[in-house]
């Protein structure tokens, strides 16, 4: 398996899918070639076979011919010679007829072809005959000759030794003919003995079974087939061989027809195997022919796959790392080679690569990897740091999975791997621009604090010039009562008192990064927010109300902060009731106070009887920037919850049943100066 | 016509009593009034003197209050008192026809300076209107005829020529400008011509 991946590896480094030669061309034309010539070597050895075996059987019919032929005449002359010796043994027994007929018997008996035997006195009248009456023995045909032959018979005597008659016709188709052999006595013609030989019976009894076995054995003549003997009825041979049967002569013609080729079972068995082999070759040949097309196809689209998922592979900016299941790399792709600077050949087979150091080098996330490999993969994946050839830190995001090879067997895990160093980047931007935005919009709630505040301090200022000038001018003018004067120094002290409170404050909300936590009392501060509001409320005919519950604990806060916060409720809320009716103009400050479980809290609300806020305001109200008045910078509420919020406290709106709106602010109490 | 006075417009208390003090303190008598809203509600032509006016101010603003004067045909003059950033605000201001502005923190001396011009230009102002408002009625009272002699008298023509212009007697020019002296109160074509000058300068 691990090799699998090896070679695989490997093969893709090697450009494996090189063009694979066209498999035409002498791939194809030899095995046809030798397809042909094997074809052609099996037929002509089974033609050679053949015509051996026919060469073979021919020798085998002519050899089987001449000896029977040989066998036939053999047999014809130890007939003769036995019927010399009965001439002779009944010469001896002075003709007697007693004596013919056992010896007669004992020659038609052994096996000898013999019909009759006929004994001839000198004129040729019958002497004594065996059998004694032939039914069958009748001539037929045209030239039907006298029995015995007439000719023969004089022949022989003529001759004097045995003489052969020409064959003839008798019935139930059979055929004969005669041996004459004349009988001596004392040197001198005494007789004759004629055998009378059936074709048939030669035939029966002459030929041996088995060669009738292989041939139809047959006797013929020029005017056709005397006898035939064959085992097997169809006989359709274009063998045969035919040999002059003499000494019967006369024309008689031995002939042998073989059966049909009895070829060997073996042999067949043999030369079929042959042929089916030769068709079985030819069939795996154009199936392997069929195969090879397939594989080329599939070939040609594995390639194309193969091709796609490389492109595909290198085209992901995701990285890809295989590892087996000892967390040796296996595989890595360019996108995870581009990620951290290494060539592939660095990185694979290593146990535990460079990158995987963290900066210090002494975490290895290698290790971790492994971990959450080994347990699951959490499905958000995994944030790592690796380390870059150069030695930057790359940020990124790991998710893995099993890698389950084709039989279903779990040899290693896939991660993917993707940079999140630029998302990280752009975050941290993000954020940057968030708090410079925050800053900026610090900068501006200051400037127009502080403008609010400058003119506030004008306001003091330019009343103590205007008290001062006023004394100088009366001392001038001599007009000036000390009463009066008194008086006017009073007021020119409270002024000074009143400016420097307004650049106390400005130095506190400058300061506001750090809020300067003291114990204070909230009862106060909301008084005193309320009191700077006296003069504004009574101008617009706003009643304040203000309803503290008894024994308000003290919180740990900025008291100046707090009063800020009070004091833009407050004027939002005065603000916010211009268009209130006159009676209705009421603005109620409650602050409570409530202790559950381990929670000790002050709640602060400050409600009014305006037009409230529209719901689709709603949720941005505390935003920078949002502002529903026109001269108004959209600060307020945004800093105010900024504040509360720096206080570990909350700040929210609700609108107040009746219309109007409820700002609501809770402080946590703790018992002792947490910082 | 009431007693002219320094009516000071602010929100802050303290302000407008430092404003009373140093006004006294150089006879300018003061009236003063918490916010804008409180002035316009008690406004009418005959309030006479100036108008010192705090820009910045809750509720109704100085400058809405100036736009708010205007609209009404006040002449009252009016002097800005601005804060740091309201300048361009009030430069705004003077040119729609306000008085002055001072900064915040101004020379108090030279804001009460300014004050009593400012009183004394609408004393001459009023009185000026007094005058032309009797001029006018006695102008009134010319008949379409005489107005006609007039302009030409005020071009400077003799009567003879008037009469050749109009095409009438040189006896009817004179007997028409009898009656336009004395209709106009004046003696001589002179006091004519200063007495219609001072309206039209104005």
């Amino acid at each position: 398996m691990e090799g699998m991946l090896d070679s695989k590896h490997s093969m893709r480094s090697s450009l494996p899918l090189a063009a694979i030669p066209a498999a035409s061309g002498w791939m194809w034309w030899l095995p046809r070639t030798a397809l042909a010539i094997f074809l052609i070597s099996l037929t002509s050895l089974l033609w050679i076979s053949w015509r051996t075996d026919m060469e073979d059987q021919r020798t085998t019919l002519i050899s089987d011919m001449l000896w029977l032929e040989q066998e036939i005449r053999f047999h014809l002359t130890r007939n003769e010679e036995r019927i010399q010796q009965l001439s002779i043994d009944l010469a001896h027994a002075n003709k007697d007829f007693r004596a013919f007929t056992p010896s007669a018997s004992s020659l038609l008996s052994n096996q000898s072809g013999l019909r009759q035997i006929l004994w001839l006195d000198k004129s040729g009248a019958l002497r004594a005959a065996l059998p004694t009456s032939t039914t069958d023995a009748v001539a037929v045909g045209e030239a039907t000759p006298a029995i015995p032959m007439t000719e023969t018979l004089r022949l022989a005597r003529a001759l004097l030794k045995p003489t052969y008659s020409p064959t003839y016709a008798i019935v139930h188709g059979d055929a004969q003919f005669e041996v004459h052999v004349p009988q001596f006595s004392n040197g001198h013609y005494d007789g004759m003995i004629v055998a009378t030989y059936s074709i048939r019976r030669i035939l029966d009894e002459l030929v041996p079974w088995w060669l009738a076995e292989r041939y139809s054995i047959s006797i013929a003549d020029d005017g056709g087939v005397l006898g035939k003997k064959s085992l097997v009825t169809a006989v359709n041979s274009q063998m045969s061989y035919q040999i002059a049967f003499d000494p019967p002569g006369h024309g008689l013609l031995l002939r042998a027809e073989a059966y049909e080729l009895k070829t060997s079972l073996a042999r067949n068995l043999l030369i079929l195997t042959a042929v089916v082999l030769a068709v079985t070759m030819l069939w795996s040949l154009w199936a392997l022919r069929r195969h090879m097309q397939w594989r080329l196809v599939a070939e040609q689209a594995l390639r194309k796959e193969y091709a796609f998922r490389t492109a595909m592979e290198d085209s992901l900016a995701t990285g890809l790392l295989a590892r087996d299941l000892d967390g040796r790399i296996m595989y890595v792709n360019p996108a995870f080679c581009r990620m951290v600077g290494y060539s592939a050949a660095e990185i694979v087979s290593q146990e535990s690569p460079a990158f995987f150091q963290d900066q210090t080098g002494k975490d290895n996330n290698l290790e971790k990897l492994n971990l959450i490999s080994d347990t699951a993969t959490p499905p958000s994946g995994y944030e790592t740091q690796l380390r870059h050839k150069d030695g930057r830190a790359v940020q990124c995001m790991l998710h893995a999975a099993p890698l389950i090879d084709g039989d279903g067997k779990h040899f290693g895990w896939l991660s993917s791997v993707l940079d999140i160093t630029e998302n990280k980047r752009i975050e941290e931007i993000a954020r940057q621009q968030e708090e410079k935005l925050q800053f900026t919009a610090r900068l501006v709630a200051m400037g127009e604090m502080a403008s609010s505040l400058a003119h506030e301090l004008n306001q003091p200022l330019a009343a103590i010039s205007s008290y001062s000038t006023g004394c100088l001018n009366r001392i001038e003018q001599a007009g000036l009562q000390q009463a009066d004067l008194v008086e006017a120094l009073q007021k020119i002290g409270k002024q000074a008192h009143r400016a420097g409170a307004v650049i106390r404050r400005i130095y506190e909300f400058v300061r506001r990064s750090e809020p300067h936590q003291v114990s204070c009392n909230m009862g106060e501060i909301i008084s005193d927010a309320a009191g700077l509001f006296d003069g504004e409320a009574r101008k617009t005919n706003v009643e304040i109300r203000v309803k503290l519950a008894e024994a308000l604990p003290k919180i740990q806060g900025d008291r100046v902060l707090l009063e800020q916060v009070l004091v833009n409720l407050i004027k939002n809320g005065i603000e916010a009731m211009q268009t209130t009716p006159a009676e209705k103009r009421v603005l109620e400050i409650l602050a409570t106070y409530s202790a559950t479980a381990g929670d000790q809290q002050l709640c602060v609300a400050v409600s009014d009887c305006g037009s409230g806020i529209a719901e689709n305001d709603l949720d941005k109200i505390f935003l920078p920037f949002f502002t529903t008045k026109s001269e108004g910078m959209g600060m307020g509420l945004n800093i105010c919850r900024s504040i509360i919020e720096s206080h570990y406290g909350r700040l929210w709106h609700e609108p107040k049943p009746g219309g109007g709106s409820i700002f609501k602010l809770t402080l946590p109490i703790r018992s002792k100066l947490s910082t | 016509m009431n007693e002219p006075l320094a009516h000071i417009v602010d929100d802050d208390e303290a302000m407008r009593d430092a404003l009373i003090w140093l006004l006294r303190s150089r006879q300018v008598k003061t009236a003063t009034w918490p916010s804008a809203e409180s002035f316009l509600a008690e406004w009418h032509e005959t309030l006479s003197g100036c108008l010192i006016l705090d820009i910045r101010m809750p509720g109704m603003s100085g400058l809405e209050l100036f736009d708010h004067l205007q609209a009404r045909r006040s002449l009252m003059p009016v002097i800005f008192l601005t804060g740091h950033g309201d300048i361009p605000q009030a430069v705004a201001a003077l040119k729609k026809g306000a008085y002055d502005f001072l900064e915040k923190p101004f020379d108090d001396n030279s804001l009460v300076d300014r004050v009593i011009a400012a009183m004394a230009a609408d004393l001459a102002r009023r009185s000026r209107q007094i005058q032309s408002d009797e001029i006018s009625t006695r102008m009134a009272q010319l008949s379409p005829r005489e107005y006609q002699v007039m302009q030409l008298i005020l071009a400077g023509k003799y009567n003879k020529v008037i009469a050749d212009e109009m095409q009438i007697a040189m006896r009817t020019v004179e007997v028409h400008r009898a009656r336009i002296f004395e209709k106009m109160g004046v003696r001589s074509a002179v006091d004519l011509a200063q007495l219609l000058a001072g309206i039209k300068n104005h």
